[in-house]
């Protein structure tokens, strides 16, 4: 594994700065909690010189009253502190979310792409909660925490200055091992956390493929295979405790010979008189926390050097290029958003490629408004890659995409997209109730008739009446408690319910089986006539009542007319004819 | 009561036929208490000290002292370590256990439920079995320190210890109220925290519908509620944290007046020198981290609880019944009888009947939710029919060995699973004899895969990946045929073997299963009439039943379904 040298140079705290300046950072809330945390350690500065009398052995009225007052105050100033501090921590957190959600919900889809979901799920949810909780506690309890350390001192020289020097002379010892530990300890739990995670992953699959297991009547073996990965969990986790508690115990070692300084310091300066008492009393009890104080800010340096990376992903998304939202799009045209009059598709010489690899390259055609195209091709031959770049999810490289007269990169996304009805391959549904679903991105009141309506056109009624709660019955997540079929309809109806010019479905049922994807694909003909249609398929029984079609090979438009017409004049297109005899396929 | 001796049974069991290292339990156990008497020393120890500055300094304290912090540190090194050792040892010993459950267990318990759930009792909930062995030992020391302490104020003034006594109730109430706070917050912050990820899991998957649907602002007013929801959950964290400090201090606080004003008189009478009543006052703080201590384990256990009951629901579950005569009778027809079948309260079967041929090629089709796949489970014996029978010739299947049973069959699904390893390792799964490499090419170049294993780096001994994923799907699928064929079994069941694979690639799986159907009793699923056209037995199914049953020619006579399925072929 490449060890990421961890020297925070000034990028990282660049880095750092970037985050905290892009996440809407509770100001009021932290100045409440800088001054409340600055009055914490006031008091706490008066803890020795106020007990000291009480612990040295003075039994005064005055140094009880004294003593008592104080650790009320204390208790009362320490208890706001933490809730403070605690909820701004929080608060920052909470505002970072919304950030960093908001900016992701925009980002481009070439950025998109090119990170897994559950990438994008913990930055948001590991990722910035650690970070932004050690960077806003760092920003409230620094200044405060070093001014303590400096009044503690201070005080402590007004004592005897040689008393300074017995508290500061191991702090280099300290400092050393917290580095040189902090950094053999990160670096060696770094390699077993690995090593749980792979072997965790191991038993993640075996379990997850419990059928095959039995199948293949394996359970003996798998036994033995588990029993090792156990073994080895074991193994691992207890060199990770080797590890830390080889590093405590030096620890506590080191805390130990502090002690001793301290006490020997002190007991010396008491034995020639040169301070009293009660000031070796205050003495000791700084001593302890000015140390512990050091510990807690070297800690938090290391901390700050263990989350760069997080800082980085999360700063990363959020400066990860993003699409324009309607207002931007008005600013910066400076005028009415332009509008596309016909549904009338057009590619002028059109090409793009997916970084390196080219996808499209010089296709052009023309679509009228209300007919219906079929595009075909193998797949990765670039027909996904039309609709994306109808719907801008990418950025044509060369050439035009025109919706009737207007460059579609004129118009704003959202504009744009609503001129779409999008139908994926595998029926996209969030979870919610049914009544949710169907009207997901409709932005106007939907009346039940309506909904009804568009359900029974769909071919959806049926089955949404046999839910226990018909149209509220709540789905569960990705729609898994539907069929691939009733899902497909949901949709539908939802697409329906748009209303929008232009249709575009991704291979809408290759996830079906071959009567319910019959049935699917006529309710989709009966729904949609009048309006723009393009689909992409691999049935080609489909291709032969469609007004045009488009046949794709490696980006390149090859054969472009009527079913006959192909079937003539184009040779892939009959190979294709041929070879699939109905065979549903997909790219998968 | 009845009800709590059940439960703690429940847990027992949970640890039987565990090896438990009841030497190292009690091990740790002594080590905590050697720390918790360490401790007791030197806040005696600086008692003493204090005391002796009020003359001179009593250096061989002071060397004793030291000690003792040396002592600590040593100790604390040994309690860690060992308390780790022992504790692992005992997740190590139940994760086993569960893992040989899992293994043994009917199908029907881990196919409803989704992978991840199960996987989360072997890795995270299994890691906490050491739980109530932590809190026993805890509570040990914990009773055993609070015992020397309140020893120690007794020797240091039974008088004070008595008025102490008044705030030991409160201390009590005290920890018992955090420990429900904490608990309630625990809680909260899990339920928030599950909602947000399942949230932003379900959404990130799906950016393309969110951008398609110009639904960005309104997800970010959903996620903006959940993230509120979260930040409202963890201040409940922050608010019993904070309340336990101020109460920790107004109790030391109160402790302090009773010591102080009560003491102060001793001292001047001379029943207690200033360094002891200073002991005792410190020792009395110790009593009550060890009071409040106790109270907590109480939610510490409830927390084990909850997982240690998933897990014993696991353990407890009736096991597969594997026994039964060996399978040596040569092939014989399949036929299912009056079988009846459902999933919890969903029937999936009713009243099925059908015979499989021996050494033909059946094809059962029929809509989604027909009951096609739940006929190959039962067909493996993944279930068994809740009504009806299944017959091999005369012999009900029940009544053959399962792994015998199990072993004549090899399944080729849609879903194409292989497991992380190598090739080599896939293709040989599950299989008991000694391969030649010869044999394993030959089974190879059949299964269509050689040419593309030969030219990955690595050849058989590449790593596929998690779920294969180093693979097209084309290649995992003839993988997994190679892996059905070098187990040579009599029967094959092909559950859509070819569907959700592009043109070329069906062209490179359909010829593989030409080569391992050859000579054996093939039983497919089917979705389209290609792949049916060589079938000499058709068995139509709808919703749940057998619609038709025959040869193609028969049903193109007699069955709707049938007569549309074929011609749509075109």
């Amino acid at each position: 594994m490449k060890q990421k040298k961890v020297s925070p140079g000034a990028g990282n705290w660049r880095g750092f700065f970037r985050l905290l300046g892009k996440i809407d950072l509770p100001w009021l809330a932290i100045a409440v909690a800088f001054v409340v945390e600055t009055v914490y350690n006031q008091i706490l500065l008066s803890l020795p010189t106020t007990t000291a009398s009480l612990m040295s052995g003075s039994l005064e009225d005055s140094a009880l009253r004294d003593a008592v007052i104080y650790y009320i105050s204390y208790g009362v100033v320490v208890t706001i502190e933490m809730a403070i501090l605690g909820t701004t921590c929080r608060l920052a957190v909470r505002n970072a979310r919304n950030k960093l959600w908001g900016g992701m919900t925009r980002i481009r889809m070439d950025y998109y792409d090119s990170h897994t979901p559950a990438e994008l799920t913990s930055a948001v949810t590991n990722d910035l909660e650690e970070s932004v909780r050690l960077l806003v506690s760092m920003m409230i309890a620094l200044l405060p925490s070093l001014y303590y350390l400096g009044s503690a001192m201070a005080t402590i020289a007004e004592y005897d200055w040689l008393l300074v020097l017995s508290v500061l002379l191991p702090l280099p010892l300290r400092y050393i091992e917290m580095v040189v530990v902090g950094r053999w300890n990160y670096r060696t739990q770094a390699g077993i956390y690995q090593r749980i995670g792979v072997l965790t992953g191991y038993l993640a699959e075996r379990v997850k493929n419990l059928s095959l297991i039995k199948q293949f009547c394996t359970e003996e073996q798998e036994l033995e295979n588990g029993k090792t990965a156990s073994e080895d969990l074991f193994k691992a986790n207890m060199s990770a405790t080797k590890v830390s508690s080889i590093s405590s115990g030096v620890s506590t070692v080191i805390t130990v010979f502090q002690q001793i300084v301290i006490v020997f310091f002190g007991v010396i300066l008491l034995q020639n008189g040169r301070i009293d008492i009660s000031e070796w009393v205050a003495f000791f009890m700084f001593s302890a926390t000015i140390s512990s104080r050091f510990i807690t800010l070297v800690q938090n340096w290391q901390s700050l050097k263990s989350i760069q990376g997080q800082v980085a992903r999360a700063v990363e998304v959020m400066e990860a290029p993003q699409e324009q939202t309607e207002q931007e799009a008005k600013a910066a045209a400076g005028q009415a958003p332009t509008s596309a009059s016909a549904a009338e598709i057009a590619f002028e010489n059109v090409s793009f490629s997916y970084g390196e690899k080219q996808a499209l390259q010089n296709v052009s055609f023309t679509i009228p408004a209300g007919s219906i195209t079929g595009i075909v091709g193998l797949c990765g031959s670039g027909k996904t890659t039309m609709l994306n770049l109808l719907e801008r999810f990418y950025e044509a490289g060369k050439g035009k995409v025109m919706l009737g007269d207007t460059d579609v990169k004129t118009m704003s996304f959202s504009e744009l997209r609503g001129k779409y009805s999008y139908v994926q391959q595998d029926a996209g549904v969030f979870s919610g109730t049914v009544k949710e679903i169907l009207t997901y991105g409709i932005r106007r009141q939907v009346s039940d008739e309506e909904l009804t309506a568009a359900a029974q056109r769909a071919g959806a009624w049926d089955f949404i009446q046999t839910l226990p709660a018909g149209m509220e019955s709540p789905i569960a997540a990705d729609g898994q408690s539907l069929s691939g079929g009733q899902r497909q309809r949901l949709v539908l109806a939802r697409e329906f319910l748009r209303g929008a010019d232009i249709l575009l479905l991704d291979e809408p049922t290759s996830a079906l089986d071959a009567s319910t994807a019959q049935a699917v694909e006529q309710t989709i003909f009966s729904m949609f006539r009048g309006k723009t249609v393009l689909m992409i398929t691999h049935d080609m029984s489909l291709l032969h009542d469609m007004d045009q079609i488009l046949v794709m090979k490696d980006g390149e438009l090859v054969g472009q007319g009527t079913y006959e017409q192909l079937l003539t004049g184009c040779p892939l297109f009959r190979e294709m004819v041929r070879s699939q005899q109905n065979k549903e396929v997909t790219c998968g | 009561m009845k009800k709590l001796k059940q439960r703690f049974g429940q847990y027992v069991r949970i640890f039987k036929g565990v090896k438990l290292p009841w030497v190292m339990l009690v091990v740790v156990l002594l080590i905590y208490i050697v720390e918790s008497e360490l401790q007791l020393k030197s806040t005696t120890l600086t008692a003493d000290i204090i005391d002796g500055t009020q003359q001179a300094i009593r250096l061989d304290k002071l060397v004793d002292f030291i000690l003792v912090m040396l002592g600590t540190a040593v100790v604390g090194f040994a309690s860690t370590y060992l308390s780790n050792w022992t504790y692992q040892k005992i997740n190590l010993g139940v994760r086993n256990k569960l893992w040989n459950k899992l293994m043994h267990l009917p199908a029907r318990y881990y196919d409803g439920e989704s992978g991840d759930t199960l996987v989360s009792r072997v890795t995270t909930d299994a890691s906490q079995s050491y739980i109530y062995f932590h809190v026993v030992i805890n509570l040990i020391t914990a009773v055993y320190a609070a015992v020397v302490a309140l020893r120690q104020m007794l020797k240091y003034s039974p008088v004070l210890t008595g008025y102490m006594m008044f705030i030991v109730p409160v201390i009590a109430v005290m920890g018992w109220g955090f420990g429900k706070l904490n608990f309630i917050a625990g809680k909260k912050n899990q339920v928030s925290f599950s909602q947000a990820l399942g949230y932003l899991v379900e959404r990130t998957r799906n950016l393309r519908l969110i951008k398609a649907a110009r639904m960005e602002y309104a997800e970010q007013q959903t996620a903006k509620v959940l993230f509120h929801n979260q930040f409202k959950a963890s201040i409940w964290g922050v608010f019993s944290s904070s309340s336990s400090v101020i109460l920790i201090e107004l109790l030391s606080a109160a402790s302090m007046i009773v010591t102080f004003v009560v003491g102060r008189n001793m001292v001047t009478s001379g029943e207690i020198t200033i360094g002891k009543l200073l002991g005792f006052y410190t020792i009395s703080g110790m009593l009550a981290v060890r009071l409040i201590q106790l109270m907590l384990f109480y939610g510490q256990l409830k927390q084990g609880n909850g997982r240690m009951e998933k897990i014993s629901e696991i353990l407890d579950a009736p096991e597969e019944k594997r026994d039964g005569t060996p399978l040596d009778i040569a092939d014989c027809d399949i036929i299912a009888e009056d079988v009846a079948f459902s999933y919890d309260a969903r029937a999936a079967l009713q009243d099925v009947s059908f015979r499989i041929p021996k050494g033909k090629i059946t094809a059962i089709i029929g809509s989604n939710g027909a009951g096609k796949s739940t006929v190959f489970k039962l067909l493996e014996r993944m279930y068994d029919p809740a009504e009806g029978q299944i017959r091999f010739g005369d012999t009900d299947v029940r009544s053959f060995e399962l792994t015998s049973w199990r072993q004549s069959f090899a399944i080729v699904s849609q879903d194409k699973p292989l497991l992380s390893g190598t090739v080599r390792e896939n293709i040989l799964y599950g299989v008991r004899r000694k391969v030649s490499d010869e044999e394993l090419e030959h089974v190879a170049k059949l299964a269509n895969i050689f040419d593309f294993v030969m030219a990955t780096p690595g050849g058989f001994d590449a790593q596929v990946g998690v779920n294969g994923s180093n693979f097209s799907g084309g290649q995992r699928q003839c993988i997994a045929i190679a892996r059905a064929m070098m187990r040579n079994p009599d029967y094959l069941l092909l559950d859509e073997a070819t569907s959700n694979l592009d043109a070329k690639s069906e062209q490179m799986v359909s010829q593989a299963l030409k080569n391992l159907m050859a000579g054996r009793t093939t039983v497919m699923i089917a979705h389209n009439y290609s792949a049916v056209r060589d079938a000499d037995h058709i068995i139509v199914m709808k919703d749940g039943k057998v619609e038709a049953e025959g040869t193609p020619d028969e049903l193109m006579q007699t069955n709707e379904y049938y007569r549309t399925f074929a011609t749509k072929a075109g």
